[in-house]
């Protein structure tokens, strides 16, 4: 079957870890094989740090089966199609397509699961990788570990999270739901061992590194956790409300404390959440009626 | 009637499907997702509509009819296979008959089911002409039903808007695609998955949306704080109105633990011949591959919580039916009537609905509503329906507040889209988007006709590629394969593309072909990404 060869960045695969790692071999491995591999090594450290991947693993092992299954379908499809009717000449171009595990580019992206879960996926460029080699050493990767910097710009504080060359992605636990976040990858120096020393030897060139240095790789975009809860801790006496008259523009203000009915509203809030505790808290997206979703169809 | 009106109801249905289309092989099941919506949904409801409209009944409606939806509805070549669909069922369902004969109870319902796809045959055909948006816009033109619009491809702007330009064409598409049909802007829109973001305010304003629907916690977790909860809408800062699903109506339809739908008198939906029957039999009529399908032909009823299943009785179902709209109908009395007494302006209950839950999921769904509707009408009641713009024209005067970024997806948020089984799809569709934007700028108002055309076409492949539908089909473990082979295909065809134009050698037979394939929005301009 004719493969999309245009897709050049395929060929990037990750090797993050140079002189130990396998992957140096892996070049002339089937390529879906070693995305495959990379994935679950992922997953699987995911799991220990943040508890969120219970089914990976299976998944994982289904998703190579279906993989096979849909190709071999597909296979079987297209050549009864080409021998079956004449309509299908319109159609004589066999397209096959998988998505490439690296674009080639320096990046990091945030995105939010959760008020409290953020999701990053990250990515660096072959040309980077260069440069750092260039820069710190040919041991650079081997000596430094990835690490991700997840800065609360609301209440300007941070953290740090060590996490490891085999993922390409990772899921954070957040205290602060409603908060704006942004987040640095970054590499910290872990190893000035032997190797390392000596490289410096015949690597002229490259810069001193001290442990624990810290080395900033990219920044992602910001992000605004969303809310959690009725922010009932913001309405004081005397908050000021507006209103606004849609056809006109015009704008009036009132005080909260003009409106005494407005506890006993979110009294009514409260008890729905207490009557639909179960269906409303509930942790899958599987019961078939009680998730609303707008692909029900499929369900 | 009652001119002692507290209170308004207003439904909202919201009627999507993906866009599959396969010129290329009769073989995809994944066709059949419209055929059977059409013979369970949205014909069902046009009906009722009808009968409505005939008896005089002042109701109101609202649907998002999406624009893939609108796409497929108005395919030629979809019409012609839901009409070979009917033909199929037309036949099993004479077979049925015969099969049948040895049990009066069951024989009876084969004949209901042929009577039943012979009439949507003729209705198609004859009365609709295959113009089903034509049949729902019969009922915006009369001035009982409002239809809105929706994302392009139903894009989750909540993780689209890493590239704020894709959103904003997700709107403009959307809107296009409306007026295209309906001659006329939409001043709604169902933001996909109910997915709202402040972000997407400004684009919404731009093409002149005036009103979004939000999950619960959009209005109740906005900042500040709506004083009427979800029973006002509010208006964000950008100007856009949001109104709030009314946690206790939606809840008594959709419960899993006694909503309506689990009635013991209706119809079972797991119980299809296409199951039950004798294999060689049942053959011709399931998937070319051999696999048992829904059939659509169903004999029994929910009986209660057993393996033993009840023969379905049409009008045991209809008095549940009339059951639960009285029910329906008695619980908004009470809870307008309750309301009142804590608002100064009278409140909106808004009821947003899957349309496919009424008919597909829900069998008795459109008779319910129908029921509904009469008794609103004609019973004392101190509540009337109406729609969105309606309550907006008649109360333009309302809190400034931004809504919560929220969905309607299990837990309120982006997991269903986003999750161990899915999230390696959002880096390719934040790639694509990005060198969507490129493209437009590195080729801006291109006047060469087939690069042109291969500009389009990226733009394509690229909201195809967005459609929720494919993270959520994904997350929920059927049909896998088919949505992992779209997201493949559509990023793979744009990423060739974008290859193709950057170093201008355009394939043009395989522009051509995926053309055909990826039929959707003819007049789409690229420069929406500019």
């Amino acid at each position: 079957m004719p493969k999309d060869t245009s897709e050049n960045e395929k060929k990037q695969t990750k090797k993050p870890v140079k002189s130990k790692n396998k992957s140096n071999s892996v070049k002339d491995l089937n390529k879906e094989n070693v995305t495959k591999k990379t994935t679950k090594t992922a997953k699987t450290t995911k799991k220990s740090t943040t508890k969120t991947s219970s089914k990976s693993k299976k998944e994982d092992i289904s998703n190579k089966l279906n993989t096979k299954k849909t190709t071999s379908n597909k296979l079987k499809k297209k050549n009864t199609k080409d021998t079956k009717t004449s309509k299908s000449k319109k159609f004589q171009i066999i397209e096959y397509y998988d998505l490439p595990y690296s674009y080639n580019q320096t990046t990091v992206k945030i995105l939010y699961q959760t008020p409290t879960t953020l999701f990053v996926y990250w990515d660096i460029s072959e040309e980077d990788r260069k440069n750092y080699i260039e820069k710190y050493g040919d041991e650079f990767f081997y000596n430094s570990k990835p690490v991700l910097i997840i800065h609360n710009l609301t209440y300007q504080t941070n953290f740090e999270v060590e996490i490891n060359d085999f993922a390409n992605s990772w899921y954070l636990k957040m205290a602060e739901p409603n908060c704006k976040y942004e987040i640095e990858l970054g590499r910290r120096i872990t190893n000035l061992d032997q190797k390392f020393n000596s490289n410096k030897e015949y690597n002229k060139k490259a810069e001193t590194v001290y442990y624990n240095q810290y080395i900033l790789v990219a920044n992602s975009n910001d992000i605004y956790m969303p809310n959690d809860h009725i922010l009932l801790e913001n309405i004081k006496p005397g908050t000021k409300i507006q209103f606004k008259n849609v056809k006109t523009h015009e704008i009036t203000t009132k005080e909260y404390g003009t409106f005494m009915f407005m506890p006993d509203i979110y009294k009514l809030f409260r008890f729905y959440k207490e009557v639909y505790k179960d269906e409303i808290m509930e942790d899958t997206n599987k019961t078939l009626l009680s998730n609303p979703s707008s692909s029900s169809f499929f369900m | 009637m009652n001119n002692n009106i507290k209170g308004y109801v207003s439904f909202i249905l919201h009627a999507h499907l993906p866009f599959v289309h396969h010129p290329e092989s009769d073989d995809y099941l994944e066709e059949e997702w419209l055929f059977e919506a059409i013979s369970e949904t949205y014909i069902p409801l046009l009906i009722n509509f009808k009968k409505l409209e005939e008896e005089k009944v002042d109701f109101r409606i609202t649907m998002s009819l999406t624009p893939p939806l609108l796409s497929m509805l108005d395919s030629k070549l979809l019409q012609r296979k839901y009409i070979n669909y009917l033909k199929k069922h037309i036949e099993l369902c004479k077979k049925e008959v015969k099969r049948t004969i040895y049990d009066s109870r069951l024989n009876e319902l084969s004949k209901y089911y042929l009577n039943r796809y012979s009439n949507d045959l003729h209705l198609f055909k004859d009365v609709y002409e295959c113009n089903l948006i034509n049949a729902f816009k019969h009922f915006q033109d009369i001035g009982v039903l409002e239809i809105i619009t929706c994302g392009a491809t139903h894009g989750y702007f909540p993780i689209l808007y890493l590239n704020e330009k894709t959103v904003r064409a997700q709107i403009a598409v959307g809107v296009q695609t409306y007026e295209k049909y309906f001659g006329k802007k939409p001043r709604g829109i169902w933001l996909p998955e109910c997915g709202y973001i402040p972000e997407a305010d400004k684009y919404l304003k731009e093409f002149g949306i005036e009103y979004v629907i939000t999950e619960s916690h959009g209005i109740l977790y906005a900042n500040p704080t709506p004083i009427y909860g979800t029973y006002a809408p509010i208006v964000s800062p950008e100007g856009v109105i949001a109104f709030g699903r009314d946690i206790e109506s939606s809840r008594q339809v959709w419960s899993s633990i006694n909503g309506y739908p689990g009635d013991f008198n209706y119809r079972e939906f797991y119980r299809d011949i296409g199951y039950d029957a004798d294999y060689d039999y049942i053959k011709p009529y399931i998937a070319h591959d051999g696999v048992r399908v829904n059939t659509g032909i169903k004999y029994y009823r929910i009986t209660g919580k057993t393996e033993y299943k009840d023969y379905y009785n049409i009008q045991w179902a209809h008095d549940s039916a009339e059951k639960q709209a009285g029910h329906f109908f008695d619980s908004r009395q009470k809870q307008i009537e309750n309301l009142s007494n804590y608002m100064d302006t009278p409140p909106i209950i808004l009821c947003p609905y899957d349309a496919e839950l009424y008919g597909h999921w829900w069998y008795e769904g459109p008779y319910w509503l129908y029921i509904l509707f009469k008794k609103i009408y004609y019973d004392n009641c101190n509540y009337k329906l109406i729609t969105p713009s309606e309550y907006i024209d008649k109360f333009p005067n309302m809190q400034i507040s931004t809504p919560c970024r929220s969905s309607w997806g299990a837990n309120g948020y982006s997991r269903v889209w986003l999750n161990e089984t899915n999230d390696y799809v959002h880096r390719h569709l934040h790639v694509a988007g990005d060198r969507m934007v490129e493209l437009a700028h590195l080729f801006p108002n291109e006047k060469k006709k087939i690069k042109k055309q291969a500009l389009n076409q990226c733009a394509r492949e690229l909201l195809l590629a967005q459609s929720s539908d494919w993270l959520f089909i994904i997350t929920n473990g059927t049909m896998v394969d088919y949505a992992k082979k779209r997201i493949k295909e559509h990023i793979g065809r744009f990423t060739k593309l974008y290859n193709q134009i950057k170093n201008d050698e355009i394939d043009e037979t395989f522009l051509k072909e995926i053309s055909q394939k990826d039929k959707i929005f003819p007049d789409i301009d690229y420069m929406i990404y500019y």
